[in-house]
């Protein structure tokens, strides 16, 4: 199934947790943070989401601001 | 002789520099780090965006701003929706490990203004679940009013548009937001573009401001943070020792009693004419 990362494209097994996308495998908490389909999805629950079709998932890290 | 100690506290948290700096923008990370240093400030701002191609990048520069030992102050640049703002600011707190969010909900592009209604909405919710919001604003009494009813504890009005380096565009207005909240903590947060304009706004109550693009642009970032920690410094001590009220006439300096030539023009004048 298709998913979207970060606005880019994406196959993924069905129903397949968000823990094993390549971009949070063995990501410590505070490394980066994540939101699926425009919601925080907290570190502790990366494993028990699993993805749909089309779900849009933002994976954030810190960067310089004003 | 030394002015007596003036710590003051965000949140309940004791800090000593009232100049709170930016971090982006500077032309390389030594830079950042230095001019952090120069400007003694206690607080840094960060942001959060999408994660690179290289997650090393951003790990490094995660591990540079931890090793620079200041209190971060993550905000939510770039949301332009109440729904945007809140989801940013939970991944900021997991991701920085603190309370503390800069709330920024923009509603014009081309100024970069913030969105009063929005900011309201989104300050109420994120102090129901616990945040800490200092929130970007304009120098609205009405919208200040608001946002202090909604829990927040500082207020952050612009000075003049982020990034424009115009000072304090409306005095006036600033003036009266300090007059009319006094017991509220007061940052100017955007616009400041030259040590005297920060200056002018401690000079006038407010409690410390925010800046980011007057150092980092500045020819020389290291020596501009020092200009601006002790323009900082200048402003506050001048407000507290309570400048003297402005006079529409000149009033004489030196003692008049005792001026030598005393009326002796207008009696040399009369002196002539018998």
């Amino acid at each position: 199934m298709q998913v979207s990362i970060n606005g880019s494209h994406r196959e993924v097994p069905i129903a397949s947790p968000l823990s094993q996308l390549s971009e949070l495998r063995e990501r410590a908490l505070g490394e980066v943070a994540v939101a699926l389909n425009g919601n925080f999805v907290p570190h502790a629950e990366w494993a028990r989401h699993q993805l749909s079709e089309n779900d849009c998932i933002d994976v954030v890290a810190p960067v310089e601001g004003g | 002789m030394q002015p007596p100690a003036d710590h003051w506290t965000l949140y309940g948290e004791t800090l000593h520099s009232r100049l709170l700096l930016g971090t982006a923008r500077y032309p390389s990370l030594d830079s950042l780090g230095a001019a952090v240093r120069s400007s003694g400030t206690d607080i840094l701002t960060v942001s959060l965006r999408r994660q690179a191609q290289e997650p090393d990048g951003a790990r490094s520069l995660w591990q540079f701003l931890r090793s620079l030992e200041r209190r971060l102050l993550p905000n939510t640049a770039g949301c332009h929706s109440v729904k945007e703002a809140l989801t940013l600011a939970e991944m900021a707190r997991e991701l920085f490990a603190t309370d503390w969010i800069k709330l920024e909900v923009i509603g014009d592009d081309y100024n970069l203004q913030p969105d009063p209604l929005a900011t309201v909405e989104a300050a109420r919710t994120l102090v129901k679940r616990g945040f800490r919001v200092f929130p970007y604003c304009t120098e609205d009494l009405v919208l200040a009013r608001s946002l202090l009813e909604a829990g927040c504890e500082v207020l952050m009005p612009w000075g003049a548009p982020i990034g424009t380096g115009r000072g304090l565009l409306n005095p006036y207005a600033l003036a009266t937001l300090r007059e009319r909240l006094p017991d509220a903590t007061l940052i100017i947060d955007a616009g400041i573009g030259l040590p005297s304009d920060a200056t002018r706004a401690l000079e006038m109550g407010y409690d410390g401001v925010l800046l980011n693009t007057a150092v980092a642009l500045a020819g020389d970032p290291v020596i501009m943070a020092a200009a601006f920690a002790a323009a900082v410094t200048a402003g506050r001590a001048a407000y507290r020792a309570e400048p003297m009220p402005p006079r529409q006439t000149a009033v004489p300096s030196t003692p008049t009693v005792g001026t030598p030539f005393w009326h002796q023009h207008e009696a040399t004048q009369s002196g002539g004419a018998t």
